[in-house]
């Protein structure tokens, strides 16, 4: 290793919040109707100054079909990435992901179960962040062992809980109705951000932003994280209450992302480790760069999602086709991954 | 500062104790090693000591009052620990590896500002890992990652430092870094308590030595009077041969093993 000590003075802080601010304004305008800057200019300053506003349609477009669900793009992309990152270092493996503790599973399966039931949109949102919360407390319950063992066996009960949920929601699918309820399922398993209005915003948006929150004012200690369980109390830190919240918040961020939008893969495994790659392991810029990127990222692939095709593509295909070679070229060009 | 260990004792399963009804004490100024061989419980006695473990019977007192009672945050402030350096695949940068052990010191949303930054950058100068600071902890060799986490030890202004065999691994050089900064640590005022396997360790630097047997009793002293040819081939079972040179106008001790003393199991050394 030849010594190259730059004194970072990084140019990325400033730049990294912009860009899903960037990627939003972009996306308001990219869709099969599409929005010219004017427009959108004219009806910005419309609304502010209550001036004269573009076509109703246009409007209506703007503000009510695509604002909400960028909103909720961003939401989702940096809950999960957080929620990814978080794990990774809580579990020291590269491997986790915002399911590993079967939050998602669980609450897959709550939403499975309020459509069999024939729920509205706000009662499936209720029953999915009820079961990912059920998930989480089964998954500490039954995983909190002997001290001294480590997160090893929270991990194992987080896998066996997922693939019981897992399990449950093909049970869910096999009663389901052919016709209308199986194909809703199925679809929503693959992840759609369309069915999002305001008001599920209301609902699932103040989770996902205390979670993000409180783990953004932790970040400097989850760097204790992945050292050994004695090194880190040594640290004079209560080591229970760290893991604790930092489950817990992201257990629920996780839970009212699956609950508005169904399981959106890859986004909790790529972005952490892109950011890794680029930014180095310390927390304090890894978090909020895994924060702005996982917005930014998902924004882009919702709209790739929506605007490739006429039908709505589900989003999970999307962030696998886009995410998966470009971290393969990352791995290849950088150091590879690391923790 | 002074810490007393009372009629201590430790067993993982009962009946079958690892340690018992030890005692012996580290007060400021004193070097003191904790010696025996592989499996006589030495990791065991640092965390019981440090109140990772907790003692099946005796106690652990720093300055008369007992350990258990002082809040996790406070105790930590005064005394520290250093890990055995295990290939900790952790890939941050150095000079935040030595941060973390502010972290103590600094309020629970916060992150470590200029001001501590500025003391890990004096603090790696005073040891001589200043060039290490650009690198990544996950990349460093076995010596340079032991001094680090000295260093991340000492970043949190300990009175106590305690060490889990911080030269075993090392080769001759980097082992004398270690023992060398640990004594001079001493000389400065701190309280430092480490364990070893080498009884030479013991022998060339320890003001104090405890000597940890099979049976998990332990003999503690001045090193002169501890660590000598009976106490050795007692607790180790090795004959060995304790001597003195000369080199350069210092004189030297040195320790070393014969042979497997003549009553040694040798199934038990394995």
């Amino acid at each position: 290793m030849n010594e190259k000590k730059k004194r970072r003075v990084r140019p990325a802080a400033i730049i990294l919040p912009f860009i899903p601010v960037i990627a939003g304004l972009c996306a308001l305008m990219i869709g099969r109707y599409s929005v010219t800057p004017a427009d959108l200019w004219h009806s910005v300053v419309g609304h502010l100054t209550g001036g004269s506003l573009p076509s109703g349609f246009v409007e209506s477009t703007l503000w009510h079909v695509r604002l909400p669900r960028i909103l909720l793009a961003m939401l989702a992309g940096a809950g999960l990435s957080a929620a990814g990152c978080s794990f990774q270092s809580l579990f020291s493996n590269p491997l986790a992901t915002p399911d590993t503790l079967g939050v998602a599973s669980g609450a897959s399966f709550g939403a499975a179960l309020g459509m069999l039931c024939g729920m509205k949109l706000v009662g499936i949102q209720l029953f999915a962040l009820g079961f990912g919360i059920l998930a989480i407390l089964l998954t500490t319950l039954t995983g909190s062992g002997r001290a001294g063992r480590g997160l090893s066996g929270t991990v194992l009960a987080g896998i066996m809980i997922g693939s019981l949920f897992n399990a449950l929601v093909s049970w869910a699918k096999l009663t389901a109705d052919t016709e209308s309820e199986l194909p809703a399922i199925t679809y929503w398993l693959m992840g759609n951000l369309g069915s999002a209005g305001y008001g599920e915003l209301l609902l699932g948006a103040p989770p996902i932003l205390i979670g993000l929150t409180v783990l953004l004012l932790l970040r400097w200690r989850m760097n204790l994280l992945p050292l050994s369980e004695d090194e880190a109390r040594a640290a004079g830190v209560n080591l229970k209450l760290l893991r604790g919240t930092v489950i817990g918040c992201a257990a629920v961020m996780t839970a009212s992302v699956v609950s508005m939008c169904g399981q959106v893969g890859w986004v909790g495994l790529l972005v952490p480790h892109i950011c890794r790659m680029k930014w180095g392991s310390n927390q304090l810029s890894l978090l909020p760069a895994s924060v702005f990127i996982g917005a930014g990222f998902l924004t882009v692939v919702d709209t790739a999602a929506r605007s490739m095709t006429a039908s709505d593509l589900p989003v999970s295909i999307l962030t696998a086709v886009i995410g998966a070679p470009f971290f393969i070229y990352l791995m290849r060009r950088t150091e590879g991954w690391r923790l | 500062m002074n810490l007393t260990v009372e009629n201590a004792s430790f067993a993982y399963k009962k009946g079958k104790p690892v340690l018992s009804e030890l005692s012996f004490s580290v007060s400021s100024g004193q070097l003191v090693a904790v010696l025996g061989p592989n499996g006589a419980g030495k990791t065991t006695l640092l965390r019981c000591m440090a109140g990772f473990l907790p003692w099946s019977a005796g106690r652990t007192l720093i300055d008369g009052t007992e350990l258990g009672s002082i809040p996790s945050r406070q105790l930590w402030r005064r005394i520290s620990y250093v890990p055995q350096a295990r290939g900790n695949p952790v890939s941050l940068a150095v000079e935040d590896m030595i941060l973390l052990g502010c972290t103590g010191r600094i309020g629970v949303f916060s992150s470590p500002g200029e001001e501590e930054r500025g003391f890990v950058r004096s603090l790696a100068a005073e040891l001589g890992i200043s060039a290490l600071l650009g690198r990544r902890f996950d990349e460093l060799s076995g010596g340079e990652a032991q001094m680090v986490l000295i260093a991340r030890a000492l970043a949190a202004k300990p009175e106590l430092l305690i060490l889990d065999e911080p030269e075993s691994n090392l080769d001759f050089k980097n082992r004398l870094i270690v023992l060398e900064t640990l004594r001079s640590l001493a000389k400065g005022g701190m309280a430092v308590i480490f364990n070893t396997h080498y009884p030479e360790h013991a022998l060339q630097h320890a003001d104090r030595s405890l000597l940890l047997g099979k049976d998990g009793r332990a003999l503690f002293g001045e090193t002169d009077i501890i660590v000598t040819r009976d106490h050795i081939r007692e607790a180790f079972g090795v004959e060995t041969v304790v001597g003195e040179f000369e080199a350069d106008g210092t004189r030297v001790r040195g320790i070393l093993p014969v042979r497997l003393a003549d009553d040694a199991d040798k199934g038990e050394q394995i």
